[in-house]
């Protein structure tokens, strides 16, 4: 179970790296075919966006599974740590329910968009409608993992750096 | 309705839910709740994707990865130690330093908390240890981390134009003059708090040391000339011009500097990734929020409250001002901005107040947020990254403080301050 999860965090970290690299390539090569020779890319415009869109919903299961997060932790500082743990157990259970229901209706925007073809691309709609659906199904797995951890009365703790 | 929406929303806030999933969820039960006209679930991941399925932030992945580049590739130091050449011979020079290097980076990085990080580290103890206030020593960096998303580029002006559909390069260049300003007033300020407290000056470099220190700066200097010349003389576009920056940056890393080695680009690259999710979630969790506001009309309700107050243009801008500092109190930059713009932007529209205008006041607003107390971002960086007690670093923030809010008044009452040079690119 250990390693299936580090072998996934690894493969999560990976995707996420490889999309950036995706996007600086795909950028530079409109700079390239402008200034210098063609490069056979329809709508690499297109492309990027695909890859946008994949990257905000895996990147955002990295951060979440590295237990980052933009939230306002005024509250912090005056609970006693039981309740902290006790707002954190509930937090997570309501956000479960609610990635839940994004899987749930995030699939059927994807079936919707799998009939849209995308201009000069290959691809429908379907593919960048797939990266909520697959982002949320492991943001759902890593919130699940940190709700036990907490029941254990473990504190979440940010991890300063993906593991790669 | 909008009632429970914000209700919801401020409760999950305070609470500590994600800022994000606090939107999210907040416009699920508004969807629930909605009689008229009700709309399926389905809406919130559909708006979501098309928040975020823009080519125009594509350039966020990349002037972050630029900006991480230059940290880990020994660029930041060379600009340290460039500046510390140039400016050496000032009292308490250290302060100097930190506002110049800053003030380059912001032409690469966009990012006020990367910059922070990066100049913080090596130059808070440094002037610790020359016997700088502490409380100074982490005020002057979070000053100058400011810088960051107000030179362009500027990832809260990408933000701003996609969500209302204005050109980035025109918000960039908005952004130049006020930047300049509090650059100016930023190094005054530390010239006032040096010569007061009698802070030693560094050792003194001659010509030849300086014209050194420049050459080794020189490929790091090159960069925001690269990104703002090739933008500016439609060499590139902005976004193209994110891409060279981080491919430049690599390339100055790996061969010239050598201070990077290449086994540690995937960590670069998934952290960049990370980063960058952070803030196109939210803007993705916006797009639901967004949408309910819309549709509950609450624009008209604020416009006629506002309009009620005055119709002069100058006279609401500094009303929203006053009420954006005072968001900035409690929510972030970026939250804050993607929350309120779209509620804020048509009453700007029918008072007749240039849009670009409009984008870089609230842009220079909510990041004056970040140097303000109780949630000032910069402030607990510094705070943490220069081991110095946080309310030392917050009295000694009002100069910069109040110099900040000096610009943003003139920005507001001399519109030629951001829109003068926008209107010079056609």
């Amino acid at each position: 179970m250990l390693r299936a999860l580090r072998f996934l965090d690894r493969l999560l970290a990976w995707c996420v790296a490889g999309i950036v690299v995706f996007l600086v390539v795909i950028v530079a090569s409109q700079l390239i075919d402008r200034h210098f020779f063609d490069i056979p890319i329809q709508a690499p415009d297109q492309y990027a966006r695909i890859g946008l869109v994949w990257l905000t919903f895996l990147g955002f299961a990295l951060a979440i599974r590295g237990n980052v997060a933009v939230r306002v932790d005024i509250i912090d500082h005056f609970l006693p740590p039981p309740a902290r743990r006790w707002i954190g157990i509930v937090s997570d259970v309501v956000l479960l329910a609610l990635l839940c229901m994004l899987a749930i209706k995030g699939w059927a925007v994807f079936e919707v968009g799998s009939g849209q073809l995308i201009l000069g691309t290959p691809f429908t709609a379907g593919l960048p409608n797939a990266a909520l659906v697959v982002g949320v199904v492991l943001m759902i797995l890593f919130v699940a993992l940190r709700l036990v951890a907490r029941w254990r009365g473990e504190e979440p703790v940010a991890l300063e750096q993906p593991d790669c | 309705m909008l009632t429970l929406l914000f209700a919801t929303f401020l409760l999950l806030l305070v609470i500590g839910f994600d800022v994000g999933f606090s939107m999210i969820l907040s416009s699920w039960l508004g969807v629930l709740s909605k009689t008229e006209r009700a709309v399926d679930a389905s809406m919130l991941p559909m708006t979501m994707i098309s928040y975020v399925d823009s080519y125009a932030l594509v350039q966020i992945p990349l002037f972050i990865l630029a900006g991480e580049l230059m940290n880990r590739g020994g660029l930041t130091q060379r600009l340290i130690e460039w500046a510390s050449a140039l400016v050496g011979r000032l009292r308490g020079s250290l302060g100097h330093v930190s506002i110049i290097t800053n003030f380059v980076m912001a032409g690469v990085s966009g990012s006020a908390v990367a910059d922070a990080v990066a100049t913080g580290k090596p130059l808070i103890p440094a002037m610790k240890d020359a016997g700088y206030h502490h409380g100074y020593a982490g005020a002057v960096i979070a000053a100058g981390a400011l810088l960051g998303p107000i030179i362009p580029p500027s990832i809260p002006m990408v933000v701003y134009a996609q969500i209302a559909s204005q050109s980035v390069v025109k918000l960039f260049m908005a952004g130049v003059v006020p930047g300049l300003l509090l650059f100016a007033g930023f190094m005054m300020i530390c010239t006032l708090v040096a010569n007061k407290r009698k802070y030693p000056r560094a050792e003194v470099s001659n010509l030849g040391q300086q014209l050194r220190a420049t050459g080794r700066a020189g490929w790091a200097l090159m960069m925001p000339v690269i990104i703002i010349g090739g933008i500016r003389f439609g060499l590139m576009t902005d976004t193209e011009a994110a891409a060279v920056a981080a491919i430049y940056a690599l390339a100055v890393s790996l061969f010239i500097y050598r201070d990077f080695k290449a086994g540690a680009l995937p960590q670069v690259l998934a952290a960049t990734g990370r980063s960058t999710a952070l803030i196109l979630f939210l803007l993705a969790a916006a797009g639901p929020f967004s949408w309910l506001v819309a549709e509950s009309q609450i624009n008209h309700a604020i416009i006629g409250l506002i309009s009620g107050i005055s119709t002069n243009p100058v006279i609401v801008l500094l009303i929203i001002n006053v009420l954006l500092l005072i968001v900035g109190c409690v929510i972030e930059p970026l939250p804050a901005m993607i929350i309120f713009v779209p509620t804020l932007l048509p009453l700007g529209a029918q008072l007749g107040i240039d849009p670009i205008q409009f984008g870089a006041v609230i842009v220079l607003n909510l990041m004056i947020g970040l140097l303000h107390p109780p949630i000032g971002l910069l402030l607990f960086i510094v705070s943490s990254v220069g081991r110095v007690p946080i309310g030392a670093v917050m009295r000694e923030s009002v100069p910069f403080l109040v110099w900040s809010i000096i610009v943003l008044g003139l920005a507001i009452v001399f519109p030629p301050i951001t829109t003068w040079l926008p209107s010079q690119i056609h």
